[in-house]
Formats: structure tokens, C-alpha cells, sequence
């Protein structure tokens, strides 16, 4: 059993394997409640482990498949799981969105070079949580092979769409160009009432943020013209 | 015919935004975005309509005339079963 505090959430993970236990190092806690036990069947840990293949141990699957049953289980109190790289500079977060493989994290470890007061808050897989009505993006265990994330949160302010261009510019989304491209970093739930609750916060996330669309190379000019646009 | 039981609909960001799940998730895996036309038919086609009826709905509702509003629903049934979204 791995007690953690995550997103302000107070989690029970029920773990069959230790994997869970160093991952979730930086996060533990003690508390007299729960706010949620999340556990993995044998069943899920089997798939994820044919998905992923065999490099990858049992302990690492189930860890997988506890972030996805415990992201299912956060969506009754406003909270998503969402695929990108998140910093934060000056109290504020801009969360980058892309495909896989097209340099997100690269993008997010350039911004640090070039501006050593940028945080990244999760490189790979923040939590977004909605309190008192504003949307904060929350640092968690589950960070990307790179293992980059903090311990912390900040309202997010941008949201920035990232394509792999020769050179470098950046415009302003409407919010219709932006609702595709946001879904498809999205864990989607498989049942009706937690679809809703999703389609319904995602709503509210979208009218709270600025969307761009950066087509950039890997260069310090590209992290500059990133930083002045959505961070500064 | 009928849209399959388990999609869920929405107004997300200024779009009308369609999730598939539970059984409906099985056979289609993705979202989809409606204009308002393709949202008006596509809560017709909540409860178990002909093309006639879908037809006949749309003149009602919009100014279109007979042979527009025939070619409209069509092709709109014609994408809805291409991607497994009819029940018929």
C-alpha cells in the first residue's frame, strides 16, 4: 500500500508490485482519509503488459494502469489527466500539445535553458484540476522516461499546439481549431457519466485558456519566441 | 435507422462534440464534430427515423428546398454509416 498526496488529492495505491512504491517517492503522505483507493487487477496489469511488451515489467505496467484508473476516478472532482508538457513561469502555466515524438519535452527542456526561472511542472503527463473555478496544471509521479516534473501547480494560462517546422512562427488559435487537436490528448473514459463530466470540464478549460499553434525548430530562437508569446 | 446506443454529445469550446462509449466505443474509436446542421440530424436520428422523415425535419426546420435537403441527408448518412454510427 502507497499512501501519496496528488493534484490535493489524498490516494491509496494498492499495489501488487514495488514499482509503484520508488516511483511515487517524492509524493508520499500521510493522512487519516482517502479521498481515493485506486488498485489494478491482475487482468489489467496482463494487457498492459501485452501492449507495452516485454521490455517492461510487470511493476511498470501496473503503475501504468493505476495513473489511468486513478485519471478515471479524479474526473468526479474536476480533475483530468492530459498529455503534454507543462511548465510554469511567474505563477502562471502554459501547457505544450502535439503528437507523440514531436518534441514537447525537448521543447519544455529548451525553455529551461534559455530561462533557468522556468519550472517544469510534468513533462509528459500533468494533471489538470479545477478549483474554486480556475484550472491548475499539478506536477505528478508519472512524468515521462525522462522523469522530469515538480511538485507543484500553477493556473494554466496558454495552451500551445507544437509542430516540427524549418523555421519558426507562431499565431493565435481560435478556439474551433483548437478543440480537435485537444481531444487527441485526452484519456478518454469508456462509460457515459464520466464522457460527460469530461466533455463539460474540457468545456470550461477551453474558454479559460489562449490557444497557439508554434511550428518551430529545436532552437534556442525557437524557445525565445515560445517564451516571450506564452510565458513572459 | 438510429444512432447506436453510448455516444455522448456536448458543446465543447464553441463546437458540438461527440465521444463514443461502452459498446458504441467498441466499434468506433475517436471523436467527432457536428456544424448545425449535422447536429440537428443527428439528434433526429436519436429515435428511429427514415431518410423521408429526416428529410421532411430538415425543410421544417431550415429554409432548403426538396432536392438540397435530400443530397444533404444523404451524404450525411452515407458518413454516419461509413463510420459504423447507424444502427439499421
Amino acid at each position: 500500500m502507497v499512501r501519496c498526496r496528488i493534484a490535493d488529492f489524498n490516494i491509496i495505491f494498492e499495489n501488487r508490485y514495488d514499482f509503484v512504491k520508488s516511483l511515487c517517492s517524492a509524493y508520499r503522505a500521510e493522512f487519516s482519509e482517502a479521498d481515493y483507493i485506486i488498485r489494478a487487477t491482475e487482468a489489467e496489469i496482463l494487457r498492459e503488459k501485452q501492449l507495452m511488451g516485454e521490455a517492461f515489467s510487470l511493476g511498470y505496467c501496473e503503475a501504468t494502469c493505476l495513473y489511468r484508473n486513478l485519471c478515471n476516478s479524479i474526473l468526479a472532482q474536476e480533475a483530468f489527466l492530459l498529455h503534454g508538457a507543462a511548465v510554469e513561469y511567474g505563477g502562471r502555466s502554459c501547457v505544450y500539445l502535439g503528437r507523440s515524438g514531436v518534441g514537447k519535452s525537448t521543447h519544455a527542456q529548451l525553455l529551461k535553458e534559455y530561462c533557468p526561472e522556468v519550472t517544469i511542472i510534468n513533462i509528459d503527463k500533468p494533471i489538470i484540476r479545477r478549483i474554486d473555478g480556475s484550472f491548475y496544471a499539478y506536477g505528478s509521479p508519472w512524468c515521462g522516461k525522462e522523469v522530469v516534473q515538480t511538485r507543484t501547480r500553477a493556473i494554466v494560462s496558454n495552451l500551445c499546439f507544437l509542430e516540427q517546422s524549418s523555421g519558426n512562427e507562431i499565431r493565435k488559435l481560435e478556439s474551433g481549431e483548437a478543440v480537435e487537436r485537444f481531444f487527441h490528448q485526452l484519456l478518454i473514459p469508456k462509460d457515459a457519466v464520466s464522457a460527460d463530466k469530461l466533455l463539460a470540464l474540457a468545456d470550461g478549460f477551453l474558454k479559460s485558456v489562449g490557444f497557439y499553434l508554434l511550428r518551430c525548430n529545436v532552437s534556442r530562437a525557437a524557445a525565445e519566441m515560445s517564451f516571450n508569446t506564452l510565458l513572459k | 435507422m438510429k444512432v447506436k446506443d453510448g455516444f455522448v454529445l456536448r458543446q465543447v469550446g464553441g463546437k458540438t462534440v461527440v465521444l463514443a462509449t461502452g459498446r458504441a466505443a467498441v466499434s468506433f474509436n475517436g471523436m467527432i464534430t457536428l456544424n448545425g446542421t449535422g447536429e440537428f440530424l443527428w439528434n433526429e436520428l436519436n429515435r428511429d427515423c427514415s431518410e423521408d422523415e429526416l428529410v421532411a425535419a430538415l425543410r421544417a426546420n431550415y429554409d432548403v428546398d426538396e432536392k438540397t435537403a435530400r443530397v444533404d441527408v444523404r451524404n450525411f448518412i452515407q458518413t454516419m454509416l461509413d463510420n459504423k454510427l447507424l444502427e439499421v
